[in-house]
């Protein structure tokens, strides 16, 4: 190994805060455990574990360790399904009433009307009536 | 000329829709002239451009609705009736084509033609000696009528008339007017409005021309018709009208004008049961007429006899409260009232949407331009697939239950809903209704949501939180896909998973219990059960990533199931430092993988097992590759820590790339600052530029010119500056590198510039700090950096010093403060040692202030001991030899610039007789001569004690002697010996 990666050893994702550092460690321990895996060591976690623990800057900004997975999202196959259920919505807790119906169709009207109004008086003529003979004469 | 209106909002000009103030004249926007609104002058129906209305108000927006009409023509106000039969002016009835009026047998009214008349015409004549103005008030085939000036007529053969003259009115004055009676009536005007000087009073004029009228019915009513162009309608009832033919047309102009009272008490005046074209009048400005004080009253008899065959009527019952009615009669009115007007079709689309029924129009060509907030609501609840018409201020004010409404109908968009102007708890529960998922968890709880609740425990795995939860069908759904998820197959009950869900959940469980049974999960694989990406990972939970190792023929059934495992397998062997089991992992995802971000993300764990394997070189060529297309920036900084791995020029680009890239400042800086230090990859030597003329490479020196003026941090801002001053010194020194920069004028700031312009300058800043105890840390460094650099320089290369060391030792130790005691010895002992040969050399000699230098340290030499001590000794005494030696030399030029103006002198002194001006001057040369060999003999008797190389002691004794032998001759030649 060229460099030893916190991360990796603890099997989190890169960057992974304290809390998981935590949780991680119990995992990476019954990992080592079940696989039987010599490479990878207690004190190894330890140090991971201290490393990721005492990290004061957001290692998202550094470029120290190899970075796994570069794009978390691949591992957490997205869309709906059995497994992450839709969430359902609420139920209405408001009736309808004819009231509530009349006042937005009153609105409306009103607003419809205010528009007639300033529009009717230009679209009309008022003619007094007689017949009248078109042209002029000498 | 354009027209103001006031719809409520205040007056506006209708050509440019701006606000005006009652009293313009001019429209302050446009310049436009202003007219009195529609109360005062009839409506301005001149064609215009049309306006684009893009923008949707939150109120409706009259101004644009007006407008829309300047792109229409008028029609009558009749043609707004269901009986459009022509009516009998004299009295109202429906009179169809008939010739005469069945109520009142009037024959149908034609008026003429306008026609020429020289009635009007102006004439001047002699009256004594002035000449007086004249009017033909009448005139037949033969004769003529003057009204004289002083109010007489005369009536006179056309032939003797006097000469006409120009009239004082405008060309224009009479246009429009259909008959000569009104040209009078017209001059009568425009004395009365003092437009022009006339010798006969207004009455005269109009009294003349409303007694002519009187006497032909059909001239009167020519003169009617120009009464109302003129706006004289009071004049109407002198002309031997009938009283309801005068109302008519007085209720015609106050149309004409606007004025709603007066069309309302005329209206009121003619019979209740003629004259129908007034409903079409009233129609016209209902508004304005239900607002005038007691018209239902006034019109409710003409309104009710016209209620049975004029729609309009009705409408106008109920909107002056005659009829009752309720809001769905209200909008139906405001639908039948709009029907019959020529409206433009942006207001009537506006109109429609806010008042139709669903059933009424076809929702696709509604136009919403002109329509305000309460019409789009109306209107997207009444057509909730047109719920895009709707803005957030819509909803600020409507009623929840129809947002509930809307909401059921799914035409409640989540971002609409946040955007609007509700309460903080409306919107919360809205988008309860609408978007759960975009509510906080303490806003889910807030709202009761439990359903929701649950949903996220499950999906953050909160076992207890989910068995805790009030039962329902979500808690019995989601605890049964609890059990599935933690291998409980015994707790797994079916019938409780929601029926959508069951068949996935069916298949889920036959793998678990395939898995439990020691037989082959994979068998139990569905293509249905697998389109469902998220019982991926169940699935894998539940097998083991490292038991999931199908045939050929299974992965390629399920490429994209396989491809997602051989990647989690791959990580897998990454956590458990199995490199290589992780590289040919992550080749199987890359032998079926399509996705490109999937194939990313294979490389990037390839790459990885390849690096802790040691082949870096192999690791940086694959995440190259996955770099040619656009992925994810950990691999941009992956590359640069593989890279880290191989030659530091090539880690240096790669991680400058990520300084470029980098999403966030502080990340840019870290690799900025790994990959300066990958390619310094020594220690930085302060000299190494007389050697080695290292540049930055570009790649890096764009990232670190750039960085180092973004808002860094100062200790950040520092360590940049010193890498440019170091490799990128032209650019540092340039005037305005660092004008973006808020530390421009930092100490900081201004010690690498001035070093990276030259070490002089940087000297200077540092003489500038007085108080070395608190100052910054890197300052010190820096300091004492250059000390010891400085001397290191000076003693590799002892017998021959670079030009400006010396130079620059001489300035820290006498303008630096704080330089610890032993430097400042050893720089004061090098700088007169180097500087000292560096003048001998140039034949130049030391001056007093190195030799004041060489003194007075010579006092501290005895403080060091040790091997500081030692090797302080043997430094005082190479720098006092060189400067006796240079002084030496410089006391020997001196003696030897004397020899030849002293043999010259002798030779004088032979030649020519004592006592001349030329004797004594070859005299004075002799005892110029003897006062250089006392000086140059005192000089380097002071040096004597201080030398101890037994070679230059024996050199100055000779010189010393030599000028003694020197001077004794000297004398011997005066006469002094």
């Amino acid at each position: 190994m060229s460099e030893r990666n916190p991360y990796l050893l603890l099997g989190l994702d890169y960057g992974a805060r304290t809390d998981e550092a935590r949780r991680g460690f119990a995992r990476a321990a019954r990992r080592i455990r079940r696989s039987g895996s010599t490479e990878v060591t207690i004190e190894d976690l330890n140090w991971a574990l201290h490393q990721i623990q005492s990290q004061e800057s957001d290692p998202f900004d550094a470029v120290d360790h190899f970075r796994v997975p570069a794009n978390p999202a691949v591992f957490h196959p997205g869309g709906k399904g059995l497994f992450n259920p839709a969430p359902v919505p609420l139920a209405r807790r408001a009736k309808t009433n004819q009231s509530d119906v009349d006042a937005v169709v009153t609105a409306a009207a009103d607003e419809a009307a205010a528009l007639l109004e300033a529009t009717t008086p230009h679209v009309i003529s008022f003619d007094h009536g007689y017949d009248v003979t078109e042209g002029t004469t000498g | 000329m354009s027209v103001t209106a006031d719809t409520g909002d205040g007056p506006f000009c209708q050509n440019c829709a701006r606000p005006t103030r009652p009293d313009d004249r001019f429209c302050g926007s446009c310049g436009a002239p202003l007219v009195a609104p529609p109360a005062m002058a009839a409506p301005d129906h001149r064609p215009a451009e049309p306006i684009e209305a893009t923008r949707s108000p939150a109120r409706p927006a009259p101004a644009a609705a007006i407008e829309f009409t300047r792109t229409g023509t008028t029609v009558p106000a009749r043609s707004l009736l269901t009986n459009q039969q022509p009516m009998c002016v004299p009295c109202g009835a429906d009179r169809a084509d008939a010739a005469t009026c069945p109520a009142c047998g009037s024959a149908r009214i034609v008026l003429p033609a306008p026609a020429t008349s020289p009635i009007g015409s102006l004439h001047k004549y002699r009256k004594g000696v002035r000449k007086r103005f004249a009017l033909r008030v009448d005139a037949d085939a033969e004769t003529s009528t003057l009204l004289m000036h002083d109010g007489t007529t005369s009536v006179l053969p056309h032939e003797q008339l006097p000469p006409t003259t120009a009239s004082p009115l405008p060309d224009n004055a009479f246009a429009g007017l259909r008959g000569p009676l009104a040209r009078l009536v017209r001059y009568g005007v425009a004395v009365q409005n003092q437009e022009v000087s006339l010798p006969w009073p207004a009455s005269t004029l109009i009294d003349h021309a409303l007694a002519i009228a009187r006497d032909d019915l059909t001239g009167a009513r020519v003169l009617a018709v120009d009464l109302l162009v003129l706006n004289r309608p009071d004049l109407l009832d002198r002309i031997g009208l009938g009283p309801h033919e005068v109302t008519w047309l007085r209720l015609v102009h106050a149309a004409r004008t606007g004025d709603v009272e007066r069309i309302v008490s005329c209206a009121a005046e003619l019979p209740a049961d003629r004259y129908r074209q007034k409903i079409a009048v009233l129609a016209t400005f209902m508004a304005g007429v239900s607002t005038v004080p007691g018209a239902a009253e006034q019109l409710r008899p003409a309104l009710d006899h016209y209620a049975t065959d004029e729609p309009l009527a009705g409408v106008l019952r109920r909107t002056l409260g005659i009829e009752p009615r309720d809001a769905r009669q209200y909008a139906a009115d405001t639908g039948l009232y709009a029907a019959p007007f020529p409206l433009p079709a942006e207001v009537r689309a506006a109109v429609v949407a806010a008042t139709a029924t669903p059933d009424e129009i076809d929702e696709s060509e509604i136009e919403t331009a002109v329509l305000g907030a309460a019409g789009r609501l109306a209107h997207a609840h009444a057509h909730p697939s047109a719920s895009r018409v709707l803005l957030p201020g819509d909803l600020t004010n409507a009623p929840l239950a129809i947002l509930d409404d809307l909401a059921d109908a799914g035409a409640l968009d989540p971002d609409l809903v946040t955007a609007s102007g509700r309460d903080d708890a409306d919107i919360t529960y809205l988008l309860g209704r609408i978007a759960p998922e975009r509510l906080s968890d303490e806003q889910v709880a807030a709202l009761g949501h439990t359903d929701e609740e649950l949903r996220r425990a499950f999906l953050r795995g909160d076992h207890t939180a989910l068995q805790n939860g009030l039962e329902s069908a979500t808690q019995a759904h989601l605890a049964a896909l609890t059990a599935l998820s933690r291998n409980r197959p015994q707790d797994v009950d079916l019938t409780r998973v929601a029926a959508s869900a069951r068949p996935q959940a069916e298949r889920t469980l036959a793998v678990l219990r395939a898995v439990l049974d020691d037989t082959d999960p994979i068998e139990q694989f569905t293509e249905p059960l697998l389109e469902d990406r998220t019982v991926w990972q169940p699935l894998v939970t539940m097998i083991g990533a490292d038991r999931l190792d199908p045939t050929p023929e299974v992965r390629g059934r399920f490429p994209r199931f396989f491809e997602w495992v051989s990647l989690v397998q791959a990580r897998e062997h990454l956590f458990l430092a199995r490199w290589e089991e992780s590289v040919r992992s992550a080749r199987d995802c890359l032998a079926l993988a399509t996705d490109e971000a999937i194939r990313d993300e294979a490389r990037n764990l390839e790459a990885c097992g390849l690096y802790y394997l040691g082949n870096s070189q192999a690791a940086l060529q694959v995440l190259e590759s996955a770099l040619e297309g656009d992925g994810p920036l950990a691999l941009l900084a992956n590359a640069g820590v593989v890279a880290a791995e191989l030659a530091p020029e090539l880690a240096a680009t790669h991680l400058a790339r990520v300084a470029r890239e980098a999403p966030s400042l502080a990340m840019r800086l870290n690799a900025a600052r790994r990959a300066w230090l990958m390619w310094q990859s020594d220690e930085g030597r302060m000299w190494q530029g007389e050697h080695d003329e290292r540049q930055l490479p570009v790649v890096l020196r764009a990232p670190l010119r750039a960085i180092v003026t973004e808002p860094i941090g100062l200790a950040e801002f520092q360590q940049i500056l010193e890498v440019l001053a170091q490799y990128d010194a032209d650019w540092l020194a340039s005037p305005h590198s660092l004008d973006s920069s808020a530390h421009r004028d930092s100490l900081a700031a201004r010690y690498f510039r001035a070093r990276a312009a030259d070490l002089s300058a940087a000297v200077g800043v540092l003489a500038t700090i007085i108080d070395w105890h608190n100052a910054p840390e890197w300052i010190v460094e820096q300091r004492d950096s250059l000390v010891r650099q400085t001397m290191d320089v000076l003693f590799d290369s002892i017998d021959d010093p670079p030009g400006m060391a010396g130079a620059i030792a001489v300035e820290l130790v006498t303008r630096v403060d704080g330089i610890a005691g032993r430097d400042q010895v050893f720089l004061s002992l090098l700088a007169v040692a180097a500087l000292a040969l560096r003048l001998s050399e140039n034949g130049e000699e030391v001056t007093d202030e190195l030799v004041n230098l060489l003194m007075s340290t010579r006092g501290s030499v005895a403080v060091l001991d040790g091997d500081d001590g030692e090797t302080a000794h043997d430094l005082l005494e190479l720098a006092t030899r060189r400067v006796v030696l240079n002084r030496y030399e410089a006391r020997s030029r001196d003696l030897d610039a004397y020899v030849e103006p002293y043999n010259e002198a002798l030779a004088f002194l032979e030649q020519i007789p004592p006592g001349t001006s030329s004797w004594f001057a070859a005299r004075h040369v002799v005892n110029q001569t003897i006062d250089a060999c006392q000086r140059c003999r005192a000089q380097l008797n002071d040096w004597i004690p201080l030398v101890d190389h037994p070679d230059v002691l024996r050199d100055l004794h000779q010189f010393i002697e030599h000028t003694r032998e020197f001077e004794f001759h000297a004398r011997q030649v005066l006469g002094q010996g």
